[in-house]
Order: C-alpha cells, then sequence, then structure tokens
C-alpha cells in the first residue's frame, strides 16, 4: 500500500552496484554470468573488524527523511540500533509515524549511504520501541529552527523560528505533512510549520 | 519482523477478525476523510482531512501487515485491502454512511475516533507487535480527537444552521455509533490471551462517559444505547459500495500493476 503523499528531496542517487532482496538486504552486487545460487553459495567473509558502528552512524548522517531535509534520521532519532556483525550489519529504524510514506525511500537511501563499506545491510523499520519527538537530538532542534520549523514543543512553548517571539497561534493541528501542525507569529505575522510533539 | 507467536487455534482466529475489523475501520474511514480533499469547508480542514487520512490510512496498513504475518496465508496488505468483495469488509455500521454534509463527517469522526480511543485503551500486551502498534497508534489519534472535538465545539456553539446540522447528523448516528464497540466473536480468548484488557462492553461504558463529558457542556444529550438489531460489522449499504468502487478502481483496472 502507497500511503500518501512522498515529497521527493534531493536526489539520492541510484543504488549502484547493490541489489536489494525482498528482506531488505542489500548486497554487493555480483558480475552477471557464473553467480552461484544463493542457497549453494559459500559464506562470505567482510572486513567487518575494521567497521565500527560510529563509522556507519556517521554515514548515515548523510541520509534524511525527504519530508524533513536539513536533519539527518540520526538527529531525528529514527535510529534505534547498529549492530555490525560479522557478516552484515543490522539497522533499526523508527519511523516517525505510523503511516510514513518515505519508509522505503529512507531505506533505500540508508543502502546508498552504506554501499561504500562493501557489506550486505539489513535495515528495518520496527515499532518495538516508539519513536517520539522527544529523540531529536538538540543539534537536530536548532537545525529545524533554523529552516524555519519550529521544533516540538508543548502547548505554549511553541516559539516563532523567525523572530522568537511566544506569542504566537496554531492555525490548525494538522500540516502539509503528518508531522506538522500550522502555526501563525502575531509578532513578525509569518504563518510558519511546528513539528508536532508526539 | 513480526516474531512468531503461537496461540491456541480460537485465540489466533479472534484475533484474526480482530485486527481485520480494527484495519477496516480505519481503511474506511480514511478513504472517507480523503474525499473531503480539494473541496474542504477552508484550506486549513483540506490540508487537515488529508493529513487525518494520511494518518488513518497508514494506521490500517501497519494492522493489516499484522494480520497477513499473523495468517501467513501469502496475502499481503495489499491484497487483504483491495481485494475482497464489498460483503468481506469488516468496519463498523457507523462508517457505512455517506459522506454528508460536513456536519455529518464531524459527527461522525467525533463518534468515532472517541469509541476508537476507547478501543485502543483495551488492548493490553498479550500480542507484542500489536501492543507496539497500539502504543504508537495512540500518540497520533489524540490529535484526532483534539482536532475532531473543537470541531465539535465549533459547530456547536456556532448556534443557527452550524448547530441544527450537527445536532441533527449526531441524531442520525447515534443508533449505529454502538458498533465500532460491538464485542468482538472470541472476546473471551482475546481477554485470556491479554490481548485485550477488558471487555468491550467496559470500554463502551467508558466511551459513553467520555462522549457526555464532551457534549454535556455544549447542551446536547445523546443516547448512545445500543438498541440495533442489526449486525455491527456486515451488511454494507450503497453507500459503501460507491465508495469501494472507488478505492478498488485502480487496482481493478489493471490487478498486479505495481509502481
Ligand atoms: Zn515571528
Amino acid at each position: 500500500m502507497v500511503v500518501g503523499r512522498v515529497h521527493l528531496g534531493p536526489s539520492f542517487g541510484t543504488r549502484r552496484n547493490m541489489v536489494t532482496t525482498k528482506a531488505g538486504v542489500t548486497e554487493p552486487a555480483r558480475p552477471a554470468g557464473g553467480v552461484a545460487s544463493p542457497a549453494r553459495r559459500s559464506p562470505r567473509r567482510y572486513p567487518t573488524r575494521r567497521i565500527s558502528a560510529d563509522d556507519v552512524r556517521d554515514l548515515l548522517r548523510g541520509v534524511a527523511d525527504p519530508e524533513i531535509p536539513t536533519v539527518s534520521i540520526v538527529d531525528l532519532g529514527m535510529v534505534e540500533a547498529i549492530e555490525v556483525r560479522h557478516d552484515h550489519i543490522a539497522i533499526e529504524l523508527l519511523p516517525t509515524f505510523v503511516g510514513c510514506p518515505a519508509q522505503q525511500l529512507i531505506r533505500d537511501s540508508v543502502f546508498d549511504a552504506l554501499a561504500p563499506l562493501g557489506i550486505p545491510v539489513r535495515a528495518e523499520f520496527t515499532f518495538r520501541v516508539p519513536w517520539t519527538s522527544d529523540r531529536i537530538s538538540p543539534f537536530g532542534r536548532e537545525r529545524l529552527a533554523a529552516s524555519g520549523f519550529a521544533p516540538p514543543a508543548g502547548p505554549g512553548e511553541v516559539r516563532c523560528p523567525y523572530c522568537r517571539s511566544a506569542r504566537v497561534a496554531m492555525d490548525s493541528a494538522f500540516g502539509p505533512t503528518q508531522c506538522r501542525s500550522l502555526f501563525y507569529c502575531r509578532d513578525c505575522r509569518q504563518p510558519f510549520e511546528a513539528f508536532k510533539p508526539v | 519482523m513480526t516474531p512468531a507467536v503461537t496461540f491456541e487455534p480460537r485465540v489466533s482466529a479472534a484475533l484474526a477478525d480482530f485486527l481485520l475489523s480494527m484495519a477496516d475501520d480505519e481503511f474506511v474511514i480514511g478513504f472517507s476523510d480523503s474525499e473531503w480533499t480539494g473541496i474542504a469547508p477552508i484550506l486549513e480542514e483540506d490540508v487537515a482531512m488529508s493529513s487525518l487520512a494520511q494518518d488513518e490510512l497508514g494506521h490500517a496498513r501497519a494492522l493489516y501487515e499484522l494480520l497477513a504475518d499473523l495468517r501467513a496465508d501469502g496475502h499481503d496488505a495489499d491484497a487483504l485491502a483491495y481485494d475482497r468483495e464489498p460483503e468481506a469488509y469488516r468496519h463498523a455500521r457507523l462508517l457505512d454512511h455517506g459522506r454528508g454534509d460536513w456536519a455529518t463527517t464531524i459527527a461522525r469522526r467525533f463518534l468515532y475516533d472517541t469509541a476508537d480511543a476507547a478501543r485502543l485503551a483495551s488492548v493490553g500486551e498479550g500480542w507484542p507487535p500489536l501492543a507496539d502498534l497500539v502504543a504508537k497508534i495512540r500518540r497520533e489519534e489524540r490529535y484526532h480527537v483534539m482536532h475532531v472535538t473543537l470541531w465539535a465545539e465549533r459547530l456547536a456553539n456556532g448556534g443557527g444552521e452550524a448547530r441544527s446540522r450537527f445536532l441533527d447528523a449526531l441524531e442520525a448516528l447515534a443508533p449505529d455509533a454502538g458498533s465500532v464497540l460491538a464485542s468482538p466473536d472470541g472476546e473471551s480468548a482475546l481477554i485470556g490471551a491479554g490481548i485485550l484488557t477488558r471487555p468491550m462492553a467496559d470500554a463502551a461504558s467508558a466511551w459513553r462517559a467520555d462522549v457526555a463529558a464532551i457534549l454535556g457542556p455544549l447542551g446536547i444529550t445523546l443516547n448512545l444505547a445500543n438498541t440495533e438489531a442489526r449486525p455491527a460489522r456486515a451488511e454494507h449499504g450503497e453507500a459503501f459500495r460507491w465508495l469501494w468502487g472507488e478505492f478498488t478502481s485502480v487496482r481493478r483496472s489493471e490487478p498486479g500493476a505495481t509502481w
């Protein structure tokens, strides 16, 4: 089911030389011809000992939710777990909203970002831990505000991202994407969007 | 990936029915909301109804996916959502009414959202994949209740035509509203397995109190007793058949197409 309106953000490029399997695993593509069937293929060794979870996290700082292109999925708090195993990297992602239409796109971008490592990647979305707007990092909140998007805040605590005024009013709890509400600043008379606290 | 579970057959059958009814409710109300895209009374509502629709269809998708994992019979979420005949849908009778005017839409959404909140509050930890999903859904649904309650107050306090249309809509929908919280088949099995924490009759009492607490101050009393003899989730009418024709039209025009 394709849900909703996907905002195509900056191009994430193609998955060069990578194959995505149905289970959400990418593997380095094999040259055409002479490919052994997966069942018979001998286990492959990858140089994972040289890669740390932090290395992976750093690469994921280049991946954004296309609906919030100025903040990486790391700073949004969408990356719940990174495990570097002997033959693959396992990543657990949390959708910001249940009906987030960009899940497939984000997963593909994760595969792209990690392709230079040359190791199979398994990336899965889970509800095991609920994503909440408290997971956005301080840096992520700064980036949101800098792009004219008020970071999540409780009722009465939303500030205008342009003039920092507290004299703001919510026009609607629902904005152009699931994570946004519409506000109006009474001081600089600017409409703006705020991240919904969830 | 849903962890493997082994429930007794009567529990898994009841769980499958319960998931289907929740998923169909969210799917049908999501599609009904999406009918306002482009024609809502004000631009903000155009955006809001589209966003609500997106939330609901997302919840439906996640619930259909759980059901597909549970049944493991090769039918995926798309097949569950689109490949059934109208008679096979199990949404509540409340959602069988056509879109109607704005007052009807708000009245239906108000009755549904408040009832759905009581249902979600009745889901226990018995099946972790469902408990996790429901925890996440509840964080989103509270915005729906908040939004529709504001609209209920706005219409009720608007006097004149706004109030009278809203009251008429509530009266017309009230006999069907309890259908959302009708006891599912195998309810005791679900409670025994910890999938539900209370009978739906208890959830319905809590819901009626919630509704009264909101409508009372607006000078509205509504009889929400379930007096209808018709089945809660079957025998769908013309309005739903029309909606079904709409939401399956693309799927039927090119079966198996992907994009
Ligand atoms: Zn301002």
